[in-house]
């Protein structure tokens, strides 16, 4: 297995406790606003502390209770899309895009090949404020994808899209998620966005205050 | 129609007050003659000592102050602690506290409490130039800090952990993205700051003293002609502050425009 998971994290005196594996697939974080789905997420990018379990990814440990172990985020190689994108609204698309190159050199072949993979060759001059929610989204996974990620988060990306482009935007997802082949995280509270996009599913939706690990093959 | 009597009355008193305001700002203009200004401007070398002495000092207290205060106005806008709100409004005092009471304070806490042990390793602040960066500092350091804190808070967290992700440690983060994002309130903060510490007379007069080609800033240039009797001398020296705040606070309303035309390029 490529990542895995078995973390707790205590939010709002609610005790979460999730435990994973995941090849090179897509794993569906799925539930309510509020669930604990982007804490989750944040813990995996080393942007939130769990309070105990570990996250190894391709072997590497990058956090561990137990061996005191815990790298920061800017060590860690995972590409994270986050809610509204986040895209530096000082740079424009160029500079977003290579944010995380600018002080060393990188491939001016893949820089040229992920733009071209996201369609975003036409709004390299232009600032993220011009851009449509559809177009952020290429950017932010353009981006993302510019660190060469071993593992890839993405939280609710599709949220402010409209239906036609939500579509479209799941399928280019896909196909790079093939290509790439590196796992995905894709956070959802769309049914629709995670019927279509997952492999498999991690539901975050219970009402017991320990909650239990439902983790499927196939979304039923 | 009643829409046009409140504008009618609100324009009113909107140009009751700019006037107000005008004629005070140039009423010392109408005291003194043309001539004998330039002369005074020129010619005299305690307007010249007032006005170098000033500059430098208030513009050493506005570098403490930025170095102090980016990092207290970023963990005031980033991190929470127990007392925080308490130390927030401890952090504001200075800004409602009359000056005086501030320089009596500093006088009592470098003289008789600390000052053998701050002579012991050569700093000497009561009655000294020191003294009048000591006192700029204090009043102007929560302006600035008040500045950077609103401009702090108005960047997305999500910003900074974005570039993380990319491979920012908090240090470029804190280069590459908090501090451009921030730049405008930065720069509003700095200018007012440095503003408020040239014309800074109560904290200053109580640390420092109020001698003549020693210790004399621009307001305490002021306040030694008019004990004098010298009107002519302290309409003067007040001419050049009002000037140099015109100055000041028109250039920062140009910078402000030009980055709101800028600016719509990426908000």
């Amino acid at each position: 297995m490529v990542l895995k998971v078995d973390i707790k994290k205590n939010i709002d005196n609610r005790m979460i406790n999730k435990k994973f594996e995941l090849d090179n697939d897509i794993l569906i974080f799925y539930g309510a606003s509020g669930s604990g789905k982007t804490t989750i997420l944040n813990c995996i990018a080393g942007l939130k502390n769990p309070d105990s379990g570990f996250i190894e990814l391709k072997g590497n440990t990058y956090f561990s209770s137990e061996s005191n172990v815990n790298i920061p985020p800017f060590k860690r190689k995972i590409g994270y899309i986050f809610q509204d994108y986040a895209l530096f609204p000082h740079l424009n698309v160029l500079d977003n895009i290579k944010y995380s190159k600018k002080n060393t050199k990188y491939d001016e072949d893949n820089l040229e090949k992920i733009i071209n993979k996201c369609h975003v060759k036409h709004l390299i001059k232009r600032y993220p404020n011009t851009l449509s929610g559809g177009e952020k989204q290429r950017v932010a996974l353009a981006r993302a994808l510019m660190i060469e990620p071993d593992l890839l988060l993405l939280d609710e990306p599709l949220s402010s899209v409209d239906n036609e482009m939500k579509i479209k935007l799941m399928r280019e997802i896909k196909n790079i998620q093939k290509e790439w082949k590196i796992p995905f995280i894709y956070v959802t509270h769309s049914k629709n966005e995670a019927r279509f996009l997952g492999n498999k599913l991690l539901s975050f939706n219970s009402n017991k205050e320990v909650e239990i690990n439902e983790y499927k093959e196939n979304i039923s | 129609m009643k829409h046009s009597i409140f504008k009618y009355i609100m324009i009113s008193i909107f140009i009751i007050f700019a006037v107000f305001i005008v004629v005070v700002l140039i009423s010392p203009t109408l005291y003194i003659k043309t001539s004998n200004l330039i002369n005074l401007l020129i010619n005299n070398q305690e307007i010249t000592f007032s006005l170098i002495l000033s500059l430098t000092t208030s513009l050493s207290a506005v570098f403490m102050a930025t170095i102090f205060g980016v990092p207290v106005a970023y963990v005031l806008s980033r991190y929470d602690f127990k007392f925080k709100n308490i130390i927030d409004i401890i952090l504001d005092i200075p800004l409602v506290l009359p000056p005086i009471i501030l320089g009596l304070s500093l006088l009592v806490l470098l003289g008789p409490i600390g000052g053998n042990y701050l002579a012991k390793i050569g700093l000497n602040f009561v009655f000294t130039r020191l003294g009048i960066v000591m006192a700029q500092f204090v009043v102007c350091a929560p302006l600035l800090i008040r500045s950077l804190k609103i401009a702090f808070s108005s960047i997305d967290p999500k910003l900074e952990k974005a570039a993380m992700t990319l491979g920012d440690n908090h240090f470029q983060v804190f280069k590459n993205i908090t501090i451009p994002l921030s730049k405008d309130g930065i720069i509003t903060g700095v200018t007012t700051a440095w503003a408020r510490a040239m014309g800074e007379f109560g904290a200053t007069v109580m640390l420092a003293g109020a001698t003549r080609f020693k210790t004399e800033t621009l307001p305490i240039a002021v306040y030694l002609n008019m004990n004098t009797g010298n009107l002519e001398m302290a309409v003067t020296v007040s001419i050049v502050m009002i000037v140099f705040s015109i100055l000041i606070m028109g250039i920062l309303k140009i910078y402000n425009n030009n980055q709101k035309r800028g600016v719509t390029q990426w908000f």
